[in-house]
């Protein structure tokens, strides 16, 4: 217990570790004009004459030190003595300060920056900052956010990004920040500073009423808060057929929160705010991103052109210039093609069309889709010589070599010069089983073919026609057209 | 032939107007087209409300009657104007029309690209706006009425008018469509009253 003129509550605040802050109570009845001397014990020549109750020392080394304050007023004097321990200090950083809020409208983002004055701390110290977002006039608390840092010794700027659950437009947002000092070196109490000075960004609305977010683009099952900026008393609010209540912001402007946003139709998913003789509205998009390609499949009739083809899978309810975007890229040569879309056809085919490199017959083929909500791939890799479907072999004609025998001749357009041709042939012959034979022929390019068929009957009439396929099977062409033929007699 | 083919110009000219056998054939067949443009247009406004989405088409659902770069709707009197009057304002107002039923074609196209039904239609609309336009003109001409000064060019400000409304948002976008083809189906009905009262 404190004798009568003892000074009271020795407190010391440090904000870098290096300084220590220390105030007291003047002692009971100490008028104007008192005086104090501060003495710390263990510390050469460390006495300080001064007419104020605090005072601003360095930094005193762990461990317990006396402190001696004498009081002097009217020649009377008293003196208290203060054990000083680093435990009792508390640790209060610099309140921070914001350098920069801006808004991206478009995205309903708030970027934010600051200095967080690691020059001014010893060492490298974990920081906790918090950050908070008061919206509208009332200041209601929105977002309360923690960010993690640590000062390295030198100034950095930081920046935190927010994406705000309301258009930025419908209403004035306040942001500050303050900080947490973490310091493992300081065994005092560590306590936050005090929060930064608000800085605030609003929309300046000219004159016309508006509804945000305009046009937005989202994912089925979402939660979107719509607003209408507005001057004139907004009577009614609605999605699609349906009545919502109204949110009151600051001036006329309300809001609507829509939870669950189900598949908007083709032409979006209307969003209307009536006044007493107007109406203003937005439309939102609620779709899906894109499926990853199904089935996608890549082969050539010709050796020439390569065709991929797909399955979009899911429909994602976004058309037109929402509609997924689908790329065909090729590692190996880098080359890409970009699949120009035909909405209007109602069965739309999903393929694209890639020309043939010289001397490659490798294809590591990357199908990108890509709409506003995301984008995925499929991926194949074929070796394209085996991968062929020839188009139907065309000009199919029969001549005779002999009673016995005939040769068949036929056009296939592609470029097979590398590879070996297989070919099935059908004969047919009245009131006889059906007779199939293969044959192997060297490819050439867009060229015909030619090969004989013999035992057969003479005098007799035959039905034929063939279709190709390669070697390394992969799918036949569809047969030739059918060829009547009547063998010479014997 | 110097003579204009029955005037309508003189007020004091008996309303009965006895007109020239080839004339009379013109009037028919301009209000037949009048006519049947009448219940297209009727179609094409209800197919694109229901393109829209709801609450397009429904009860209660009325938007402002915003004003339409270079078209307005016929106004109140209209009826109680002189016949040339009246077939001169639905020429100008025919005129107008295609470069506006264009723009919402094509901001349709992007919006519902799968619905080629309302996207010929606006298609067609426009087209038959200008040749029923074409066709009061030249009644009109024959009538020695036709409109002081060039022909109805469509205005290029008229498009980029409808365009700059068109690109302040999908919706607005969505209302001006509907204006459009409100406007549409108004005059051409207008068109076809009027052209009634040339028909013996």
């Amino acid at each position: 217990s404190q004798k009568k003129g003892a000074l009271r509550d020795l407190k010391c605040v440090t904000n870098n570790l290096q300084e220590w802050d220390c105030s007291w109570k003047a002692p009971l009845g100490a008028g104007r004009g008192t005086v104090y001397e501060v003495c710390i014990e263990d510390r050469p020549r460390s006495c300080y004459r001064l007419e104020k109750t605090n005072i601003k020392i360095a930094a005193l080394s762990p461990g317990d030190h006396e402190i001696r304050i004498n009081s002097l007023h009217d020649l009377q004097s008293s003196m208290s003595k203060f054990i000083l321990n680093e435990r009792n200090v508390s640790l209060v950083p610099d309140t921070p300060k914001i350098l920069n809020l801006s808004a991206d409208f478009s995205t309903s983002t708030l970027h934010l920056t600051w200095n967080d004055k690691g020059s001014l701390f010893p060492y490298h110290s974990n920081v906790i900052w918090e950050i908070k977002i008061l919206r509208k006039e009332s200041m209601e608390l929105v977002k309360l956010a923690t960010y993690n840092t640590t000062l390295s010794g030198k100034d950095a700027v930081r920046h935190w990004s927010w994406t705000s659950d309301m258009p930025l437009e419908c209403a004035t947002h306040h942001v500050g920040i303050r900080r947490y000092i973490d310091c493992p070196h300081f065994s005092g109490r560590k306590e936050w500073s005090d929060w930064s000075p608000m800085k605030n960004i609003s929309w300046t609305p000219d004159s016309q009423t508006k509804v945000f977010p305009q046009d937005k683009v989202i994912l089925v099952g979402s939660d979107i808060t719509f607003c209408c900026v507005s001057q004139e008393k907004v009577l009614l609010a609605q999605i699609g057929h349906k009545n919502c209540p109204l949110i009151q912001l600051d001036g006329g402007n309300v809001a609507i929160e829509i939870h669950n946003i189900s598949v908007s139709a083709n032409s979006g998913t209307n969003v209307v705010f009536t006044t007493e003789d107007n109406m203003f509205g937005t439309v939102v998009f609620a779709g899906y991103p894109p499926d990853s390609p199904q089935k996608l499949n890549c082969e050539t009739h010709d050796l020439k052109e390569i065709i991929c083809s797909w399955n979009p899978g899911r429909p994602t309810a976004l058309v037109g210039p929402r509609n997924t975007s689908y790329t065909l890229f090729e590692s190996f040569s880098g080359k890409y093609v970009k699949f120009k879309r035909v909405e209007a056809l109602t069965n739309e085919s999903y393929q694209l069309l890639f020309q043939m490199l010289p001397n490659q017959e490798m294809y590591n083929f990357t199908l990108n889709a890509r709409n506003p909500l995301g984008r995925s791939a499929s991926t194949i890799l074929v070796n394209i010589t085996e991968r062929v479907s020839p188009h139907a072999p065309t000009s199919f004609k029969v001549k005779d070599i002999n009673s016995t025998a005939v040769t068949l001749s036929w056009h296939l357009p592609g470029n097979f010069a590398k590879i070996y041709l297989l070919c099935e042939i059908e004969i047919n012959k009245a009131n006889s089983i059906q007779e199939s034979r293969n044959v192997t022929v060297k490819g050439v390019e867009n060229s015909s073919y030619l090969v004989a068929v013999d035992k057969l009957n003479p005098y007799t009439v035959y039905t034929f026609r063939i279709r190709c396929s390669t070697e390394t099977f992969w799918k036949w062409s569809k047969w030739s057209n059918e060829r009547k033929h009547l063998t010479t007699e014997a | 032939m110097s003579q204009r083919e029955g005037s309508l110009e003189d007020p004091q000219a008996d309303d009965s107007v006895s007109l020239l056998p080839h004339l009379e054939a013109k009037i028919r067949q301009t209000h037949s087209l009048a006519r049947l443009l009448t219940k297209y247009a009727e179609q094409l406004l209800q197919e694109y409300v229901q393109h829209q989405g709801d609450p397009f088409g429904l009860p209660g659902f009325s938007p402002p009657r915003l004003p339409v770069a270079g078209l307005s709707a016929p106004a109140p009197g209209h009826a109680g104007l002189p016949l040339p009057e009246r077939l001169r304002l639905d020429a100008a107002a025919l005129a107008a029309l295609p470069p506006l039923l264009d723009v919402v074609r094509r901001h349709q196209a992007e919006l519902n690209p799968r619905v080629p039904r309302l996207l010929r239609r606006l298609e067609d609309a426009a087209r038959q706006a200008r040749a029923l336009g074409a066709a009061v003109e030249t009644v009109l001409a024959a009538l020695g009425a036709a409109a002081r000064g060039p022909w109805h060019e469509p205005s290029a400000a008229t498009a980029a008018a409808a365009a700059a409304a068109s690109a302040a948002g999908v919706f607005p976008a969505k209302v001006l469509g509907l204006r459009v083809c409100g406007l549409y189906s108004e005059w051409v009905s207008r068109t076809e009253g009027d052209l009634s009262q040339l028909v013996p």
